[in-house]
């Protein structure tokens, strides 16, 4: 069983990337982070009794229902904003205070060299993009194997799919990726 | 060729992997705030959820409260059984109903001077229903 402890520091340590998976594929901040936040409740309540090496798995599963579920309430959503859109005013008062949008640079990584960080930044934000435009099980195959360090079997699992479709998502992606990057004069 | 190929998703995929790790950490602090305020939320939902069974015991109900979902699917066989049950039950009494309907006909016919296709003709069922009714 996971201890409350135990189940803190495998959030912390996760946290981040479910985040940005989820923002990948909505490409939107505050959606990407209700998300995280509903998936991480769902998985304290359901699993929080198994142990701590099984949660990694069952997250990603809680977090791509609630991305479906996203999409799906989306949907009904903008219907309604669709026929009201006219009649909303724009509220100059929610803009974005820019020392929330600060980011928290990880000096140990680029060191302090500003060329290096811009640099770094451009080329993140590069795969990012390239990461958005890929098709949606693409993307969470090529995720799930190279970033979550998921194998296959685990993947295919998560996926609803066989592992020979795991692969050929994570081959197209992998190719999509290369391709887009090069296009843009990044070498990795 | 196929080696370097296999060589160059390797690295493609390890240095895509340390980017985004590498952004997975710079957040600003607004996210960095809203994901430590989900976790402390996830954290007391997993407190209540480990918690609960416990309070429950405490009165009484520990067998299907410690696992919530042996109690669902205790409720949803119960449920089942109660349907089955009333189904049979129901046919039961249909057959019953219709064993007496035939030996009415029977008793009607062998007691009866009329001709038994008297007793197939739609008119005459009629008619017999109307005197019985007066």
């Amino acid at each position: 069983m996971a201890h409350p402890k135990e189940l803190d520091v495998f959030l912390a340590a996760v946290e981040g990337r479910a985040f940005k998976t989820a923002r990948y594929a909505t490409r939107d901040e505050d959606a990407a982070l209700d998300i995280v936040q509903e998936a991480m409740i769902k998985l304290s309540e359901r699993y929080g009794d198994r142990p701590v090496e099984e949660l990694g798995p069952l997250l990603m599963r809680i977090l791509r229902n609630c991305i479906s579920d996203h999409f799906r309430r989306s949907k009904v959503r903008s219907f309604w904003i669709t026929l009201f859109s006219s009649l909303s005013a724009r509220d100059d008062e929610d803009a974005a205070d820019p020392l929330e949008t600060l980011l928290v640079q990880d000096e140990t990584a680029t060191g302090n060299n500003p060329e290096r960080q811009l640099e770094q930044s451009q080329i993140l934000g590069a795969i990012e993009a390239e990461l958005e435009k890929l098709p949606a099980r693409q993307r969470e195959a090529f995720l799930m194997r190279y970033w979550e360090d998921m194998d296959v079997a685990e993947t295919a699992a998560v996926m609803g799919c066989s592992e020979g479709s795991v692969k050929t998502h994570c081959y197209r992606a992998t190719h999509a990726l290369s391709t887009a990057l090069h296009a843009k004069g990044i070498k990795l | 060729m196929k080696t370097t190929e296999y060589f160059d998703h390797t690295a493609l995929t390890r240095r895509v992997r340390q980017q985004l790790d590498h952004g997975a950490q710079a957040l600003t602090l607004r996210q960095q705030h809203r994901l430590a305020q989900a976790r402390k939320t996830a954290l007391a939902h997993q407190r209540q959820a480990l918690h609960t069974p416990l309070v429950l015991a405490h009165a009484g109900h520990a067998q299907l409260q410690e696992h919530p979902k042996v109690s669902h699917w205790a409720t949803a066989i119960t449920c089942l059984l109660i349907l089955i049950g009333g189904l049979l039950a129901l046919h039961s009494l249909e057959q019953d109903k219709r064993v007496e309907e035939l030996a009415d006909i029977d008793a009607a016919v062998l007691t009866d001077d009329l001709p038994m296709s008297a007793y197939l003709d739609h008119g005459f069922k009629r008619f017999a229903q109307a005197q019985n009714d007066e």
